[in-house]
């Protein structure tokens, strides 16, 4: 009788469960990918408050060793501190292709949530790259907390010229992060332990894709590689649009570019990802970690 | 049963010097976890130079040619890469120093292995502070190498006392971080996010210590803050001791106040921990995460 029972309620279940195909299931997965990464985001709110805290020590921590260089004249100079002020944030964004993408699909994988997510027929790259949703409050509250904390500090007005441009070349660099963070995800979720090499990944690409200082001042052999990395074009038209300083190329091309190399970007990581997945399962180490 | 009683027997024998043994057993622990993962070993070591070399090709861009005049000027110190590379080693250690401490508690129940501490006859306290010993000995063995190579670049050698006072300089600085590591870790085990409080506590430990700038650029206030921490008079007097610019009147003051700071922390550190020792106890809570 108690077996008769469970027949039937498994019977209803499947009767009652309702498929979705099309953009429709798109839409339905994007509604609960954004609820999951929010949910996430805002589990820890003392990561969050932390954040706030700790961001005008990082600031100066940052910011000083460089005003070292200049004479103490040039210390508050509106042109220097602004530099630094957009170079924080585009800094959160580099952060983000690395940390909060790239180390997506490991965390899943540590967590022993991977070989489920590849039982289900959910969209791979809207999965892994839910992280966008918080990242956009994320970002919203560190350009927030960054303005403040750069007037109360050292009480400069903050240059935007463009203010639409801004913050379109934003909302574009994390789609760009997204991109890298995919490509980077997949090649991680193969060669495995990835922390170390984030690490010095940021350094290499802090210092050769323009966040603090535009390209025109590295060495020539230099200005060659970071024109390769997409992120050099998030610095310079962000420099362009917010400080009206001058771009290698002219700024539409530097646009097209960054279009062109963030939908690259995005489908080199799908395309990746998917080959990778197959090829997993067909060696077994999917949940290998 | 022959071989359980002799077993039993073993493990009643109390060693001679159990201290000793505790501390030994506890360093070579440390010392494979430390080695396990290269890559992580690989980072620790390059970071002091990741970061120097970032901090000077912003200041080289920023500034131009007259950018190492300015930083002579402003720092009183030659060589922006002895300069930050030492910060940089102490940053690096104290960020380690206070989250390996204040997360102690906390790892150590999630791996399940907290209370079975409890079932030895050690003082749980001084097994903490062996850990931090055993810990700081540790990254004074990584960072010498970074030392040495900075040091060497600039065409010199330490001598053998030099690195015996220039160790003892950064284990009476990383020390009383231990205490206030001890008590972030007994104090946050309510609110679970550990690691969130230990970044904030390393933020300001960072802005404050001078690691990167002098603290002159501070107002009084700031300083007076500044100089309750172990840290920022263990980066002045590092940095007295590898220009060979230190005073023997300097020298002694610092070496008390470091002492005066270690015993403050620890004792600080203890009480607050015992507190929650105590009252988890009682609740039985010791397990609990």
């Amino acid at each position: 009788m108690r077996d008769g029972r469970s027949r039937l309620v498994v019977r209803e279940n499947s009767r009652n469960t309702r498929f979705v195909k099309g953009p429709r299931a798109l839409l339905v997965e994007l509604s609960w990918v954004s609820r999951v990464a929010l949910k996430i985001y805002l589990r820890y709110p003392a990561w969050i408050i932390a954040d706030i805290i700790t961001a005008p020590a990082w600031l100066v921590l940052l910011i000083f060793p460089v005003l070292m260089f200049l004479p103490k004249s040039q210390w508050s100079s509106p042109l220097v501190l602004n530099s630094f002020l957009w170079a924080m944030i585009l800094w959160d964004i580099v952060s983000y292709g690395l940390w909060s993408f790239g180390m997506a699909i490991r965390r899943e994988q540590q967590m022993g949530t991977l070989e489920f997510i590849y039982l289900t027929n959910a969209n791979r790259v809207l999965i892994f790259a839910r992280n966008i949703f918080a990242r956009i409050i994320s970002l919203t509250l560190t350009i927030a907390y960054t303005y403040v904390f750069f007037k109360l500090l050292f009480n400069i007005q903050v240059i935007i010229f463009d203010p639409l441009p801004v913050l379109l070349v934003l909302l574009l660099g994390l789609f760009t992060s997204m991109g890298f963070g995919l490509l980077y995800g997949a090649l991680v979720l193969r060669f495995k332990d990835a922390g170390p090499l984030n690490n010095i990944l940021q350094f290499i690409i802090l210092g050769i894709s323009g966040v603090f200082y535009p390209v025109s001042s590295l060495p020539e052999s230099l200005r060659v590689v970071s024109m390769i990395l997409p992120f050099t074009y998030v610095s310079e038209i962000l420099r362009y649009h917010a400080l009206g300083m001058p771009t290698l190329i002219p700024v539409k091309c530097e646009w097209i570019i960054l279009v062109l190399s963030t939908l690259l970007l995005n489908m080199a990581g799908f395309i990746l990802l998917n080959l990778i997945e197959k090829n997993s399962k067909k060696t077994g180490e999917l949940a290998k970690y | 049963m022959y071989s359980f009683i002799t077993l039993v027997k073993d493990l009643r024998a109390r060693p001679r010097f159990l201290y000793a043994a505790l501390f030994i057993s506890i360093l070579m622990k440390e010392t494979k976890l430390f080695t396990r993962y290269v890559g992580s070993l690989f980072t620790i070591m390059a970071m002091p130079f990741m970061m120097s070399w970032l901090f000077m090709g912003i200041g080289y861009a920023v500034a131009g040619y007259s950018a190492l005049d300015n930083f002579t000027v402003n720092t009183g110190v030659k060589s922006p890469l002895l300069y930050f590379t030492l910060g940089g080693v102490l940053m690096i250690s104290s960020m380690i120093m206070v989250e390996n401490m204040s997360s102690v508690i906390r790892e150590e129940q999630l791996m399940g292995t907290f209370e079975l501490h409890y079932l030895t006859p050690n003082n749980t306290i001084l097994v903490w502070i062996f850990h931090a010993v055993a810990q700081s000995i540790l990254i004074l063995i990584v960072f010498t190498i970074d030392l040495t190579v900075v040091v060497a670049l600039q065409g010199s050698l330490l001598s053998p006392l030099d690195w015996l006072v220039a160790s003892l300089i950064i284990l009476l600085g990383l020390l009383p971080l231990a205490g206030i590591g001890l008590a972030v870790a007994a104090l946050t085990m309510r609110f679970k996010e550990v690691w969130a409080v230990a970044s904030t506590i390393n933020s300001f430990i960072a802005m404050l210590s001078g690691f990167f700038y002098p603290l002159e650029v501070f107002p009084g206030i700031v300083r007076l803050a500044a100089s309750l921490l172990p840290t920022t008079h263990a980066s002045q007097l590092l940095r007295q001791i590898i220009q060979a610019s230190a005073t023997s009147l300097d020298f002694q003051q610092k070496i008390a106040i470091m002492l005066g700071l270690s015993l403050l922390y620890l004792i600080l550190g203890r009480f607050v921990y015992e507190r929650w020792e105590v009252e988890a106890r009682s609740k039985g809570e010791l397990a609990k995460y």
